[in-house]
C-alpha cells in the first residue's frame, strides 16, 4: 500500500495499483486502515477519503467500482451521499455500509433498509466479511477470507475516534456517527419520527448515544449533542421524502409510485405476493421497508412464506434478502419449520440469514437445529448460531456453547459471542472456568457480566474492578454485575465491599452510576450502595430514585439499613424536591424510629400538601397518645384534607390506644366542638359507648355532621338502631340521604328493603345509585325488579350499581340485564357489564365479547380482549388477526395479541 | 408496591390513560405512559380517604362524582409542579423592562399597561415584575396591573401571603432583598408597597368561562407551564392568549418553550436580551 495525494483532488490517499478501484470514506484512521488492509488482501485498490464531500470529488474523477462508506459520515449523512450517487453519472457504484455498531455487544437487529446502500458491514467483520461481499456485488472471483486478528480487534475496541477534530466540532462528529448507527439499527422507529412530530420511540436508544457519547468526550451539562444530530436526521429524511432539486425526476416519480403501491397492498389483490415480492426487492429503500410491513398484513397467506424463504436465497439482490428476513421475522412462529428446513443449504450467507431469523423469532423449537449448526464450517454463521442461541435461551443450549467456548480453535470475535449469548441465556458458570478469561480486554463486559452470577466471594474483588473500568458502559455492566453477586452472596462476608466503596474511585464510579439512565444499573448501583450499610448514603440513594420508576428497589435498599437512616433524612428534608420528601417520609414510616415524631408534627403543619400527608401517616403508626394535642391541632386548624389525614392518623393511634384517643374525642364533642372529624375518629374506634354520640350527632343541624355520623355509624353494623337510619331516608340534603342509603346495605330486613326499594325512586340520582347498590345486599324479588330496570338505567352510575348488585345476587335476570347494558352508550357501564357477563353461558358471553372488541372505546375492546383471554375463550384466528391488523391503540394491540395466541394454541 | 398497608393499591394501564385523559382535559397537564408510577404514587393516598380499594372507583368518583370538582382541586395540589423563583431567566427579564416595555409604552399613550403572569406559583414571577417596575423610570406615572393567576389555591396562599424562603432567592441579587424584604428568623417577608401592586386570581387555563374575567392584556408571561401540556392542550391556550392580547403584544415562554409545532399566529420578537413572540399588529414588525 502506498500512500499518494490524489492528483484530482489534492487529497493524501492511499491506494495500491492493481485491481477495482475502492473509494473508502472513513473518518477514523484506525477503521480505514483495517479497511485498506483487507481490500489490498484480496486484490482490490483502495482509496481513503475523510468524508462525504471528498468521497464525491474523487468518485466523479475516478468513477471507482464500489465506496465503503462510513454509516456516520462527518459532513452529511450516508444515506444523503448515497442518494447523490444514486441520483447521477454514479448511479451503477455499489455501496457498503461499515456500521460502527455503537455498542457492540447489543443484540442487533439486522438493518433491513441499509438507506440505499447494496449491502452493509459491521466494523469488526471487516476483514472476514468485506471483501467477500465486495467481490460478490462486483462479480469478482472469490477472495481468501481474512480473519480479524486479537491486535485488530483491539485497535478497533480502542479506536480514539476522530482525533483529528477538537471541541464542538469533535463532539458533533461523534454524535452524528453515534445516531447514524442507531439510525441503521432502528429503522422503525426512525421512520415513526420522520412520519410524525413526536420523537419518542427511540428514547433509550438515544439515551444509549448520550452515554456513549459521554464516554467518548466531554459533553457540556447544557447541550445535547445526540438530540441535535438525530434532529438533523429526521429534518435531512423528511426532505429526501419531498426534495426541492429536480434531478432524477423520473426515478423520485417511479420510487413514489412503487411506495404508495406497497402502502396499500392487500392479500386479496390480484397477484398481491408476487407484486409484494418485487416490491421487497426494490432499489430504493424506501420501497423496501414499505413492502416489509406490507407483508405482515399477508399473515394468514400460506403462500408467502416459502416464497420470502427463496428470497433469502438471492444472489445478487442484498436488498431483497434483508427485507425477505425482515419480512419472515414479522410473520414469527409459523415459518419456523420452513427455515430450519433451508438450512442445510450451502450458501453460508443464506444460512447466516435464517439463524439471525430464527434467533430473532426466538421459539424454542429452533434450538436444537441451531446447537447442531453450532460447528458451523462459516465463522459468520457460527458467530450468528451463538447470537441466536443466547436469544432464545434455555439450558440445553449451555454445553454445547460451554464446548465450542473452551475449543483452541474459537477465534477470538466468536467467543465474545458465545460468551454474550451465555449471558443472554442466564446460565452460571463457575468462577474456576471464568478465571481464565479475566484480563482480556475484549472479552472484559461478558467475563463481568457471568462474574455476577457464579456466587462466587472471589468474584467480589474482579468486579470492583470492573466497577472502576476505563469505558463508562463496561462500569455499568460491573455495577449491575456487582449488584447481582452481592445479592446472591447474602449471609456472606462481603465486608470487603463496603470497606473499598467507603472512599476513593470505586465509590465514586458506583456513585456516578446512580445518574445513569438505565433503571437496571440504578436498580443496581443503589442496591450496591445499600451493602456499604452507610446510612449517610439514604439521602442521595432516595433524590436518584425519586422521579425514576425504581422508587421500589430505592426505598427497600434504604431501609435495609435500618433506622439510622432516619436522621440523615430528616437533615437533607428541607432542601429535597417534593417527590423526594414523601419518600424519605415513607423510608420513615417503613423502619419505623419514634425519635422522629416532633419533627414530623412539623411538617405536617408545613405548606405541601403531600409532606404533610406522608408525614401525618407516620405519626400516626409511630407516635403515642402523648402527640393527640398536636393532632388535634391539625384537626381543627388545618385545610379540611390534612384535617381529614390527621383524623385517620388519630385512628390509627386509637388502634393501640382507643380509649386514650376516644375520650378526649368525646371530651372535645361534649365540651360543645362540632367538627365531622371526631366522628370519623370514633366511626373509626368503633367503641360502644360512643354509640350514643353518634346516634345523636345524626340529628345535627349541620348536614355536614349528619353524613359523618351516619358514615361512622356504618362501622356499627347492624348493632346501629335501623330505624335511626331509615329516618335519614328523608332528609332535605340529598347528600345525607345517599349516606343513609348505603348505611342501610347491612341491614338485612324487610323494612329496610322496603326503605331501599322507596329510596331507588329517589329524585336524586345519588341516593339511587346507593339504594341501588344496597339493595345487592338485601336480595329479593322485589329487588331484583328494581335492579333489573336499574341496570338499564342511562345514568351511568345507577347502571354501574345495579349491575354490581346483579352480580352479588346472581339471578337469571342477569342475563338479559348484561346484554342490555353491553350497549349501554357510556363504556364505563360496559365495562363494568364485560365483568359481570363471567356469570353467563361461556358461548353466550364469547359471542357477546367478540362483539364488544369491535366496540368504539378503546378501553372497551380491550378489557373484551381481555376478558376473552382470562377466560380461555376461543375465537376464529382470522377475526383476531383482522382485528388486530385493524386496531390502532397501543394496549388494545396488547391484548389482541394476546387473545390472538389463544386463538392459535385453540386452533 | 411495597408501600404501607392499605397503600398497595397499583393502577392499571387502562386506569391510568382514563385518570391521566381526565385529568388532561381538567387542566391541560399530560402525562406520558412512562409517567404512569408518578401519578400512581401521586394518588394512592387519595384512595384510602373514600375507602376505595381501586383506581376504577377513583376514576369514577371524579368522573361522575357529586363533588369531582372539589376532588380535582386536590389532584391538581399533586400533579402541578409549583417550582418558581425570583428573577427566574433573568435575561428575559431584562427584555421585559428594557426593551417590550418602551415599546408598550409607546404604541399605547395612555390608559392602563396590564400584565398577567399566567400559571404564577406562588408569586415569584409577578413579584419580581412588581420590584422590577418600581425600579422603571419609563412607566413612572403610569399605571401598569400585573396581575397573576394559578390553578393550584395552595401556591396562592403562599402568593398572597408574600412570605418566601432562602430557595426562592437563587437568583436574586442581594441589593432586592435588602430593599424589598424583612428578614424574619427563616423567613423573608415581601414588602407591602411591592405586594400590593400585584393581584392574584384562581383560574383554570383551560377553563373557557373562567377565562371569560380577563380583558385585554399588553404582556403574557406564561413560563414553565406549557411544557406540563400535551399539544391540544397547548393549542388551545395559545389561541386563548392570542385573543386575550392587544396587537402588537408580547408573549414571553419559559426557555425550553417554543411555538414552533404549534402556531403560527404569532411573529417571532428578536430583541437583543432574548427572543419573544409577539402579536402581530400595530407597529409590531420590527
Ligand atoms: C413550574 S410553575 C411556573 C411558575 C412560574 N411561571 C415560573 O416560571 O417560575 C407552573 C405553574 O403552572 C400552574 N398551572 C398548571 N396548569 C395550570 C392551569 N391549567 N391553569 C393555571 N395554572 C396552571 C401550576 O399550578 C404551577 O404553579
Amino acid at each position: 500500500m502506498v500512500w499518494v495525494r490524489c492528483h484530482d483532488c489534492g487529497e493524501l490517499v492511499f491506494r495500491s495499483l492493481s485491481g477495482p478501484e475502492v473509494v473508502v470514506a472513513h473518518a477514523s484512521d484506525v477503521v480505514a486502515q483495517v479497511i485498506g488492509v483487507a481490500l489490498i488482501d484480496s486484490r482490490f485498490a483502495p482509496i481513503r477519503v475523510r468524508n462525504g464531500t471528498q468521497a464525491m470529488a474523487v468518485m466523479l474523477a475516478r468513477r471507482p467500482a464500489a465506496i465503503v462508506l462510513d454509516v456516520g459520515l462527518s459532513d452529511m449523512m450516508s444515506f444523503q451521499l448515497i442518494e447523490k450517487i444514486r441520483a447521477g453519472e454514479l448511479a451503477g457504484t455499489k455501496a457498503i455500509l461499515v456500521a460502527s455498531v455503537f455498542n457492540k455487544t447489543a443484540y442487533k437487529r439486522r438493518p433491513e433498509t441499509l438507506y440505499g446502500a447494496d449491502d452493509y458491514v459491521e466494523q469488526h467483520h471487516i476483514p472476514d466479511m468485506l471483501p467477500k461481499k465486495l467481490a460478490s456485488l462486483l462479480n469478482e472471483p472469490e477472495p481468501n477470507l481474512g480473519r480479524l486478528d486479537e491486535a485488530a480487534l483491539q485497535r478497533l475496541n480502542d479506536d480514539e475516534s476522530m482525533p483529528e477534530l477538537s471541541g464542538r466540532n469533535r463532539l458533533q462528529a461523534l454524535a452524528r456517527s453515534i445516531v447514524a448507527d442507531i439510525a441503521l439499527y432502528h429503522e422503525n422507529e426512525v421512520h415513526a419520527c420522520v412520519k410524525s412530530a413526536e420523537g419518542t420511540p427511540l428514547v433509550s436508544a438515544l439515551d444509549e448515544g448520550r452515554r456513549l457519547l459521554a464516554s467518548m468526550a466531554i459533553v457540556d451539562g447544557d447541550t445535547d449533542p445526540i438530540q441535535e444530530a438525530f434532529d438533523e436526521l429526521v429534518r435531512a429524511m423528511r426532505g429526501a421524502m419531498c426534495p426541492t432539486e429536480t434531478k432524477g425526476v423520473a426515478e423520485r416519480a417511479r420510487r413514489q409510485n412503487r411506495y404508495v403501491r406497497a402502502q396499500d397492498l392487500w392479500p386479496d389483490h390480484p397477484g398481491a405476493i408476487a407484486v409484494l415480492l418485487d416490491l421487497l426487492g426494490d432499489s430504493h429503500w424506501r420501497v423496501r421497508k414499505a413492502a416489509v410491513v406490507a407483508a405482515a398484513r399477508f399473515s394468514t397467506d400460506a403462500n408467502l412464506p416459502s416464497k420470502l424463504v427463496d428470497g433469502l436465497a438471492s444472489r445478487d439482490n442484498a436488498g431483497l434478502r434483508n427485507a425477505c428476513a425482515e419480512a419472515l421475522v414479522c410473520l414469527g412462529r409459523p415459518v419456523v419449520a420452513m427455515l430450519m428446513e433451508t438450512l442445510p443449504t450451502q450458501d453460508a450467507d443464506h444460512r447466516k440469514f435464517v439463524v439471525e431469523a430464527l434467533g430473532l423469532i426466538g421459539t424454542a423449537e429452533a434450538r436444537a437445529a441451531l446447537i447442531a449448526q453450532l460447528g458451523d464450517d462459516d465463522v459468520n454463521v457460527r458467530a450468528a448460531v451463538a447470537e441466536a442461541l443466547g436469544h432464545i435461551g434455555g439450558t440445553e443450549a449451555i454445553e454445547p456453547l460451554k464446548a465450542m467456548l473452551v475449543s483452541k480453535d474459537t477465534e477470538l470475535l466468536h467467543r465474545v459471542y458465545i460468551l454474550q449469548a451465555l449471558v443472554s441465556c442466564g446460565e452460571t458458570i463457575p468462577f474456576d472456568e471464568i478465571q481464565q478469561w479475566l484480563g482480556q480486554r475484549v472479552l472484559e463486559r461478558q467475563v463481568l457480566a457471568l462474574l455476577g452470577r457464579c456466587a462466587d466471594d472471589r468474584a467480589i474483588a474482579p468486579l470492583l474492578e470492573g466497577v472502576v473500568a476505563s469505558s463508562r458502559e463496561t462500569r455499568a455492566v460491573g455495577v449491575c454485575a456487582l449488584a447481582e453477586l452481592l445479592a446472591d452472596l447474602k449471609g456472606k462476608d462481603t465486608g470487603v465491599v463496603a470497606r473499598t466503596l467507603a472512599a476513593g474511585v470505586a465509590r465514586e464510579a458506583v456513585l456516578e452510576a446512580l445518574a445513569d439512565p438505565d433503571d437496571d444499573v440504578l436498580k443496581a448501583a443503589v442496591s450496591v450502595l445499600a451493602a456499604t450499610g452507610d446510612p449517610g448514603l439514604a439521602p442521595t440513594i432516595l433524590l436518584r430514585c425519586a422521579c425514576r420508576n425504581v422508587v421500589e428497589a430505592g426505598v427497600r435498599a434504604v431501609i435495609s439499613m435500618g433506622s439510622p437512616v432516619v436522621k440523615p433524612l430528616l437533615e437533607a428534608f428541607d432542601s429535597a424536591p417534593i417527590e423526594a420528601r414523601v419518600l424519605f417520609l415513607e423510608v420513615i414510616e417503613l423502619v419505623g424510629d419514634s425519635i422522629s415524631v416532633p419533627v414530623l408534627l412539623e411538617i405536617a403543619m408545613g405548606p405541601d400538601t403531600r409532606s404533610s400527608e406522608a408525614a401525618l401517616r407516620v405519626v400516626g403508626k409511630l407516635a403515642g397518645v402523648d402527640v393527640l394535642p398536636a393532632l388535634m391541632r391539625v384537626v381543627r386548624e388545618g385545610v379540611p384534607e390534612i384535617a381529614h389525614v390527621a383524623a385517620m392518623s388519630m385512628c390509627a393511634i386509637g388502634r393501640r390506644e382507643a380509649d386514650a384517643v376516644g375520650d378526649s374525642v368525646v371530651a372535645n364533642w361534649m365540651s360543645g366542638e362540632v367538627n365531622p372529624e371526631w366522628l370519623v375518629v370514633l366511626g373509626g374506634l368503633s367503641r360502644d359507648v360512643d354509640i350514643e354520640v353518634i346516634a345523636g350527632a345524626t340529628h345535627h343541624r349541620d348536614p355536614d355532621v349528619r353524613c359523618a355520623a351516619i358514615d361512622a355509624a356504618r362501622s356499627y353494623g347492624t348493632s346501629f338502631d335501623e330505624e335511626n337510619v331509615i329516618m335519614l331516608l328523608t332528609d332535605e340534603h340529598a347528600r345525607v340521604r345517599a349516606s343513609a342509603a348505603r348505611a342501610l346495605g347491612c341491614y338485612r330486613s324487610d323494612t329496610a328493603l322496603a326503605a331501599l326499594l322507596a329510596a331507588s325512586q329517589d329524585a336524586d340520582p345519588w341516593v339511587v345509585a346507593e339504594a341501588v347498590l344496597s339493595l345487592g345486599g338485601v336480595g329479593g324479588d322485589q329487588a331484583v325488579r328494581v335492579l333489573k330496570d336499574a341496570a338499564g338505567s342511562s345514568v351511568a352510575p345507577i347502571a354501574i350499581a345495579a349491575l354490581k348488585s346483579l352480580f352479588r345476587l346472581n339471578p337469571p335476570q342477569l342475563e338479559a340485564a348484561v346484554e342490555k347494558a353491553l350497549a349501554h352508550a357510556d363504556p364505563e357501564v360496559v365495562r363494568e357489564a364485560i365483568a359481570a357477563s363471567v356469570r353467563l353461558y361461556p358461548d353466550r358471553a364469547r359471542e357477546l365479547l367478540g362483539d364488544s372488541l369491535r366496540s368504539r372505546y378503546w378501553n372497551v375492546r380491550a378489557a373484551a380482549a381481555e376478558a376473552l383471554v382470562n377466560r380461555s375463550m376461543v375465537l376464529p384466528v382470522e377475526q383476531v388477526g383482522a382485528l388486530l391488523i385493524a386496531e390502532t391503540e397501543p394496549l388494545v394491540q396488547e391484548s389482541l395479541e394476546r387473545l390472538l395466541r389463544v386463538a392459535q394454541e385453540g386452533e | 408496591m411495597i408501600l404501607g398497608a392499605g397503600r398497595a393499591v397499583s393502577m392499571t394501564d387502562e386506569e391510568f390513560r382514563l385518570i391521566r385523559d381526565l385529568i388532561c382535559d381538567f387542566c391541560g397537564i399530560y402525562f406520558e405512559d412512562s409517567l404512569k408510577f408518578l401519578v400512581e404514587r401521586r394518588l394512592q393516598p387519595r384512595l384510602p380517604v373514600f375507602g376505595f380499594v381501586s383506581f376504577r372507583d377513583y376514576y369514577r368518583l371524579i368522573k361522575y362524582g357529586r363533588e369531582c370538582e372539589r376532588e380535582f382541586d386536590e389532584i391538581v395540589e399533586r400533579v402541578t409542579t409549583n417550582e418558581t423563583y425570583f428573577f427566574r431567566e433573568a435575561y428575559q427579564l431584562r427584555a421585559f423592562t428594557d426593551e417590550i416595555l418602551p415599546m408598550v409604552v409607546a404604541q399605547r399613550s395612555e390608559g392602563r399597561i396590564r400584565v398577567w403572569s399566567a400559571g404564577c406559583s406562588t408569586g415569584e414571577e409577578p413579584y419580581s415584575i412588581a420590584m422590577l417596575l418600581d425600579k422603571c423610570p419609563i412607566v413612572a406615572g403610569r399605571p401598569v396591573d400585573v396581575f397573576g393567576n394559578d390553578i393550584s389555591r395552595k401556591v396562592l396562599r403562599t402568593a398572597r401571603a408574600g412570605m418566601y424562603t432562602q430557595a426562592s432567592f437563587r437568583s436574586t441579587d442581594n441589593a432586592y432583598i435588602k430593599e424589598y424584604f424583612h428578614r424574619d428568623g427563616r423567613t423573608y417577608q415581601l414588602d407591602e408597597r411591592i405586594r400590593n401592586r400585584v393581584t392574584f386570581g384562581h383560574l383554570n387555563l383551560m377553563d373557557e368561562n373562567a377565562l371569560a374575567l380577563i380583558g385585554k392584556v399588553d404582556v403574557i408571561l406564561c413560563r414553565n407551564v406549557i411544557i406540563y401540556f400535551n399539544h391540544a392542550s397547548r393549542a388551545r391556550l395559545l389561541a386563548t392568549f392570542y385573543r386575550k392580547l392587544r396587537p402588537g403584544g408580547f408573549l414571553l415562554l419559559g426557555h425550553s418553550e417554543s411555538l414552533v409545532n404549534e402556531t403560527k399566529d404569532f411573529e417571532l420578537a428578536p430583541l437583543t436580551n432574548d427572543m419573544v413572540y409577539r402579536k402581530p399588529g400595530e407597529g409590531s414588525l420590527l
